[in-house]
């Protein structure tokens, strides 16, 4: 019996297929070879089982028998209790994943959802708040270059830390911003060439795309 | 005896003050194991012996016998880890509190700590 299910929504626009957080999800579940079923919920009309699951209307949340969790750094430390493949076992590299998973979530992506919003909205023109932006993007993507140049994943083996970093890592990578940052670009295509992150992406697609 | 240290900054602005994240981590206060502080400057925070433990540069960092840690939120489920005070016993509430864990994670003093 599959007692995991992935819910995101039943259709986005073209923009953002490909960067739905459900796919951080798919990708931890495809790597750590866990069954698993998606359903969807309207992208439209977000009704009140909507936002008990989720307050704040988004996706993705997962069900784990009577377990319902949202948010998809919580959602990825969640799988890792259950699964060697996503999180190391021994205290202290579980520790070092979790200080990057957090790292992934808010020292770089606090800085870098902000910078992506503004880049996609043409809000990159000669203003303070962009330039402030920017110089908070790139100071962090300066202090991780070196960490990125040194080793091949964050926490010594793959972990659910790098599912997030290179997802948080690639939407940057969509608007050019790794262009001074070659270990944070190679990084990402590390982490997106796994055959896993590759499955999750193209389910991802073709379940946006069959509801075209 | 005393074996988990926390870094914060000797000074902030004004504005700063009861927002740095170190407050975050004393948390150790509900937990209630002792801990230390080490109390850093400017210096400091640029040195490569700060960087090693803390890639970013902000506060805080915490030592724990040899196991270093960074980011606030990882710090304080170590804590919690450490102690049921901060962590409620039922099998379903750990995802509940690792959700609103992260929820409340997002946003606030990004420059000066994490």
């Amino acid at each position: 019996m599959v007692d995991l299910i992935l819910t995101t929504f039943d259709w986005v626009p073209e923009t953002p297929r490909g960067y739905v957080r459900d796919i951080r999800v798919r990708w931890a579940l495809e790597e750590a070879g866990l069954p698993y079923r998606v359903k969807s919920v309207p992208f439209g009309a977000r009704d009140a089982e909507h936002f008990a699951r989720q307050p704040f209307g988004q996706v993705p949340w997962l069900t784990d028998g009577d377990i319902s969790i949202f948010e998809s750094g919580a959602i990825l430390l969640h799988l890792g209790n259950r699964s060697d493949a996503l999180m190391p076992a021994d205290p202290r590299s579980r520790s070092e994943a979790m200080q990057w998973l957090f790292a992934a979530l808010n020292s770089v992506e606090m800085a870098s959802l902000p910078w992506s919003i503004l880049a996609f909205s043409g809000g990159t023109g000669d203003t303070p708040g962009w330039k402030r932006l920017d110089e908070f993007l790139k100071a962090r993507l300066q202090y991780l270059e070196p960490v990125l140049a040194g080793r091949e994943w964050l926490a010594g083996t793959f972990s659910v830390a790098d599912i997030l970093m290179a997802d948080v890592l690639r939407l940057v990578d969509r608007f050019d911003g790794l262009a001074g940052h070659p270990a944070c670009r190679d990084y990402v295509a590390r982490a997106t060439a796994r055959p896993s992150f590759v499955k999750a992406h193209a389910d991802q697609m073709a379940h946006f795309a069959a509801a075209d | 005896m005393i074996t988990i240290q926390v870094t914060a900054f000797r000074w902030v602005p004004p504005f700063a003050h009861g927002l740095v994240r170190d407050l975050r981590v004393r948390s150790l206060e509900e937990a209630g194991p002792q801990y230390e502080e080490r109390l850093i400057g400017q210096d400091q925070q640029r040195s490569p012996e700060y960087r090693s433990l803390q890639p970013f540069g902000p506060v805080p960092a915490y030592v724990e016998d040899g196991l270093t840690l960074f980011e606030s939120g990882a710090i304080v489920l170590r804590i919690a880890e450490r102690s049921e005070a901060l962590q409620p016993a039922d099998p379903q509430a750990p995802a509940r509190t690792e959700s609103g864990y992260k929820s409340a994670a997002t946003d606030g003093d990004a420059e000066w700590s994490t």
